[in-house]
Formats: structure tokens, sequence, C-alpha cells
């Protein structure tokens, strides 16, 4: 790791969210406010470097969910530099992916034993509390997304707190990333409760967005409240600009993907199992997510909103990521991709 | 009701009851925020139980008070543009009676309001007709399937249910049927991909068209939702399972028994917000029977 990297992964952690909202001292339950973003900018140096950015992704070959993927996190957190004094006393809020689970599908959501081996390695470095948290697109019935999806049981067995984003009191914060037309985004304000963000997303082509990994992933940390189900206005609003723009405003810290069993084909719901064995995590989402892109077979300039964050979010290109663990030509595993689904064509590398 | 039933139901409202608010209404969860939502559906409960009058009463009027000049009921003061919690007012103001002023207003702004809708282009991804009207989430957006259902029980619960938009909001439902029964979100194919369906939904949709269609036209979504009661658990699911099916008379062999062991979830999923806990109590205390509830 260079100094470049250093300056910029440790600054998501040090800061912590806790701290931005003290300092901010402008985010209001319920909407009653304003400018929480304006002084978010000035917080998290390194954060909007523009193109000399650089981060690391770090990729750990896993052949199946019965691994010990709390000690694949924990070398993640090694490889990347995270140290447990950024973690030690923390809040940590782990966003998984649940969209439409249907029992035994594992290939539709991030499987509840990489958020058990998560919710251990923070932990086990020391996180004061940590937490589960998802506002599902599609459905109301959030138990019965935990239920099928088999993370009920290791919530229940873990003493794992859930929080239904999609029902949580709201706070409005300005539209950072200013490339939709949205001016303002309505969270949860459960998010700005965590110190730290963790998109633990599964490895998904989208036919919407191309793919779906930590970025997207993101999306649904919208509340149903405020959004409806689906969050059909963030679609209009144009759907790469808003997951441009909600990252560039919640600006989380660590992304962790579940590629060990991933989607192919008509990702995001019905599309096919195909077995990467991968987890890929970093503190530099981008740098994440075009690193899974590229282990999927996809070029990740040809995806718009990874694309608009390249801008000044994170690198995509190969030659400003440093890969740490395996190297992706090793673990390379092309995803099926449907020509006649337009956000799926001509993606390949 | 035995004497574990009574008690399980006893604590539910004393629970509701719990989140009512000095200023009237209701808040999701203890010590929360007024929501007309949480509201709305605290009222249906304390109704279907006949109980606390003076909490009712005060919760109508804080509805009332949350209510714009142009007759919406928005999420929250400064959300006017989210207005799905319109409808669920009308059907509390109506269960308790009263309120004719306000009733007629939120008529009238669902009835002129709808979302976006677009003509169909040619390969469209999507498989339902997109230009039928029936109501958004809020401002800007599609028309899906709780909006609409929801908004056209309030129509037909006040005497509105020969109206054009009323009729046409059974269509887009109707037309928003998966080929093999039931309904999710609102989506039928995507991309020419078939989607699943979804039992809220589906009860929902149920609830909805009870008294507009054949029940041969929606024989296939009963079939399903039949299926799925028997092993549905989490309680919004089974509630608008037991409500859908009840729409069309058709009773669950043991639905209480359902509904406690669903409240009694409570020890693994932790408390119920006040939306969960006023849909069992009324799911119990009707039967399943939410339409007589709100016609009534």
């Amino acid at each position: 790791m260079d100094n470049n990297d250093r300056v910029i992964e440790n600054s998501s952690p040090i800061w912590t969210r806790r701290k931005f909202l003290k300092v901010a001292g402008a985010v209001a339950v319920s909407g009653a406010v304003t400018a929480a973003g304006a002084a978010a900018e000035g917080i998290m140096p390194g954060y909007f470097t523009g193109n000399k950015l650089r981060a690391s992704a770090f990729i750990a070959s896993v052949f199946g969910y019965n691994q010990d993927i709390r000690g694949i996190i924990l070398s993640g957190f090694r490889e990347l530099g995270i140290r447990a004094e950024w973690i030690k006393g923390k809040k940590i809020l782990l966003k998984p992916n649940l969209v439409n689970p249907q029992k035994h599908l594992e290939h539709l959501y991030t499987h509840p034993l990489v958020i058990r081996g998560a919710v251990e390695a923070f932990l086990s470095m020391g996180a004061d509390e940590v937490f589960v948290a998802e506002a599902s697109g599609h459905g109301r019935d959030s138990f019965m997304d935990l239920e099928e999806s088999g993370l009920a049981d290791i919530l229940y067995e873990d003493r794992i707190p859930f929080v239904d984003l999609n029902e949580s009191p709201v706070v409005r914060v300005k539209n950072l990333g200013q490339t939709s037309q949205l001016e303002y985004f309505y969270f949860p304000e459960e998010v700005y409760k965590a110190d730290i963000i963790v998109s633990i997303a599964k490895m998904k082509t989208h036919h919407w967005a191309g793919v779906t990994l930590s970025m997207k992933n993101m999306f649904g940390v919208m509340p149903g409240i405020v959004y409806g189900w689906p969050k059909n206005l963030l679609h209009r609003a144009g759907i790469d600009e808003c997951i441009y723009d909600i990252n560039a405003t919640l600006k989380p810290s660590l992304a962790i993907v579940d590629g060990i069993v991933g989607m192919e084909g008509a990702g995001p719901i019905m599309g096919d199992p195909v077995r990467s064995n991968v987890i890929i995590m970093g503190l530099n989402y981008p740098a994440v997510d075009a690193t899974c892109a590229r282990i999927m077979g996809i070029d990740p300039d040809k995806i718009p909103y990874l694309r608009y964050a390249s801008r000044n979010i994170g690198p995509i290109s190969e030659t400003n990521i440093e890969q740490r663990g395996e190297t992706v030509s090793g673990v390379q595993k092309y995803f099926k991709l449907i020509e006649n689904i337009p956000a799926l064509k001509r993606l390949r590398l | 009701m035995n004497m574990d039933s009574d008690r399980l139901i006893t604590k539910s409202i004393e629970m509701i009851v719990s989140r009512s608010l000095k200023g009237g209404g209701f808040a999701p969860r203890q010590n929360g925020e007024f929501r007309p939502d949480a509201t709305a559906w605290s009222i249906l409960a304390l109704a279907s139980d006949n109980a606390c009058e003076d909490l009712v009463g005060n919760a109508c009027n804080r509805l009332a008070a949350s209510q714009l000049n142009d007759g919406r009921v928005p999420v929250a003061e400064d959300l006017d543009n989210v207005y799905w919690p319109t409808a669920l007012a009308v059907l509390a103001w109506k269960s308790t009676g009263g309120f004719e002023n306000e009733i007629k207003s939120a008529v009238k702004f669902l009835v002129k309001t709808s979302g976006f809708h677009f003509s169909i282009e040619k390969n469209s991804p999507y498989g339902h007709d997109t230009t039928i009207r029936g109501w958004p989430w809020i401002a800007n957006a599609h028309s899906w399937i709780e909006p609409t259902s929801m908004a056209i029980l309030a129509l037909k619960a006040t005497g509105n249910a020969s109206h054009e938009r009323v009729q046409e909001a059974v269509r887009m439902i109707l037309d928003r049927k998966l080929p093999a029964g039931g309904w999710n979100y609102g989506n039928t194919t995507v991309f020419n991909r078939e989607l699943s369906p979804m039992p809220e939904y589906t009860g929902q949709a149920l609830s909805a068209l009870s008294g507009f269609v054949q029940r041969s036209e929606i024989a296939k979504s009963i079939d399903y939702l039949e299926k799925e009661i028997s092993i549905l658990q989490t309680p919004l699911s089974l509630c608008w399972g037991l409500f859908g099916l009840g729409a069309w008379s058709i009773k669950i062999r043991g639905n209480r028994e359902r509904i406690l062991n669903s409240l009694s979830l409570q020890q693994r999923y932790g408390q119920y917000d006040t939306l969960l806990l006023s849909k069992l109590v009324i799911a119990y205390n009707t039967e399943g029977n939410l339409s007589g509830l709100i016609m009534s």
C-alpha cells in the first residue's frame, strides 16, 4: 500500500458517522432539515480527490458457505489495513441484499452465513454493537424476507438486532451527488446512528443497472414509507444517477461482496445461480465493484454508475486498484449476459 | 376466547394504546412520533374491539389535523408528495362515523389524483398495460398494487364504487394479475420473465376486487393464497392473506390460532410495530373480515 492509499482508506473509518452528525449538527428527524451534506465533504478528507484516487480491493477464494468466513473477513481487514482501533467501540450497520428471497435459492440474497461471519469479525475486533438493517424494495413483510433467506435463524441464535429501514423515521439530507435531479434524499435515521456502514452485497447481474454489487445494494437503505414499494421514484429519476448520488451522499465505509454463489443472466431476481467462490472486500466501493465486475467478465467502464463514481468517489481502472489476496484472472468466472436486455448488452470485457 | 388468547389480544391492544400520543394519534413504535398510517390502523383495530372511544376520537381528530387543504393526508408534515396514507385515513374516519367533510375532501383528492402513466412502447420491458391508472405511493410515480387496492377500498366504503376511477383501477389490478395467479407489488413480467406472486399483495388485490369481479376471474389467485396461507406465519402476510380470502367469504380453519401464533412470534422478532399489531387484532376480532369492518 502506498501513502496515497493509506490517506484515502484511513479517512472513512476514523471519521465516524456519529462524529459527522455532531460536526454537521444539521440533520433532523422527519425531514425538518437541510444541510447535512454540505458539511460532509469537509470531514472526509481524501474521499473526493478526483482521478488520482487509488484504492485496494481484497479477493478471497471461498469454496462454500461452510468455510471459516469470519476468518476470511478478518484476513481481509488485515490486507486492507483495517485496524482494531477503528472498529473498537463502534456501532456497525450491516446492509445485506435481501431482495425477494425465497427459501434455498441462495443466489438471490446475501447468504446468512456471510452475515454471521461479518458480525463475528466485527465483534472480535471490539465493535460495540453490530446490527443488520434493510429496506426491502419489493415487499413490506421484512420478517418474511428474514425467514425465507434463513437470516432470521442466525439473528435469533446470535441475538443480533434487525432494523426494518422501510419503516424507520427519516432524515432529509441534501443530495451531494447532484447527478439525478433529486435535490434531497430521505434516509432512515438509523443509518445516521451507525458509525460504520457496511454494504454486504451479492454478486449479481441486474436488468436495469448491469450489475448489482456494493453500490447498488445501498439503494436498499431507501425507506419504503417515502419512496414506496418498489422505489419507483428513484428509478424514474435515473437508476444509475441515483445509485451514484446515494453513495456520494451517504459515503458508506466498507464493502463485502458475497460472490460464493452469485446470479447470472436476468438478475437481480430472475437469473440463474453461478458459483464464483469468492468474497471481495474493500473500503472503496467503486474499486470493489469494478473488481467484482472484472471477475464477472464485465467491463466496469461500461456500467454508467461506475463511470460516474470514477469521477470522484473511487477508481475503476485496473491500474488504480491494488489487488490484494487472489488475482482477478485467478478467480475470473464469466457471468452469462442476456443481449436482449439493454442494460446487459455489450458489457463484456 | 380462552384465557390465553384473551390475554394475548388484550396485551396487543394495550400495546397499541401505549403508543397513543398526547396530541392524539398513534406512533408506529413506543416513544415514536405521529404517523397517519399507524394512526389509521390503530383506529380500525380499536374499532374492531369496540375499545377506547376517547382515544379513537382524538386520533381521528389528529388525522383530520394532518389533512392538507386539497384533501391529501401525507405521511409526514413536510412530505406533501407522499400521500399514500390518504385512503387509510378515509377508512379510519369511516369506521368511526362523522368526519364527513374530511372524507369528502379526501375522496375528491383521490379521484383527481393518479400517478405517472405512459403509453406502451414497442419492445417495452413491462408485461402490463402502463396506461391504465390506479394510484401511486407518491406523486409522479407509477400505480402499484397496494396504494391502488387501498384507494379502491376507501372509495368503495364511501359509496363511490361506480366511479370511473374505481372501475379503471379494478381493470388495472386485473391487468397486473400474474398469469399463474396472485399479485406482487405490481409487475407481471419484465423482459418476458414472469415474476412471482406475494401473499401480502395478493390479499390486498383480492380485498379490493371483491364485489367487482366474478370469482372465476380470480380463481387461480384464490388457489394460490389458500395454498400459501397454510404456511404463512409472519404477521403482515398472514393478515393480508386472511383479509383477502375473507373478502371472498373463505374462512380458514384455525385462523385465530394462527393469529395468536403470529403474535407469539414476537419472542423471536421483537415487539411488533403498531401497524402489525393492529392488523393482527383486526384479523382476530373480525376473523379475517376486514371488508366487513370497513364497509359496516
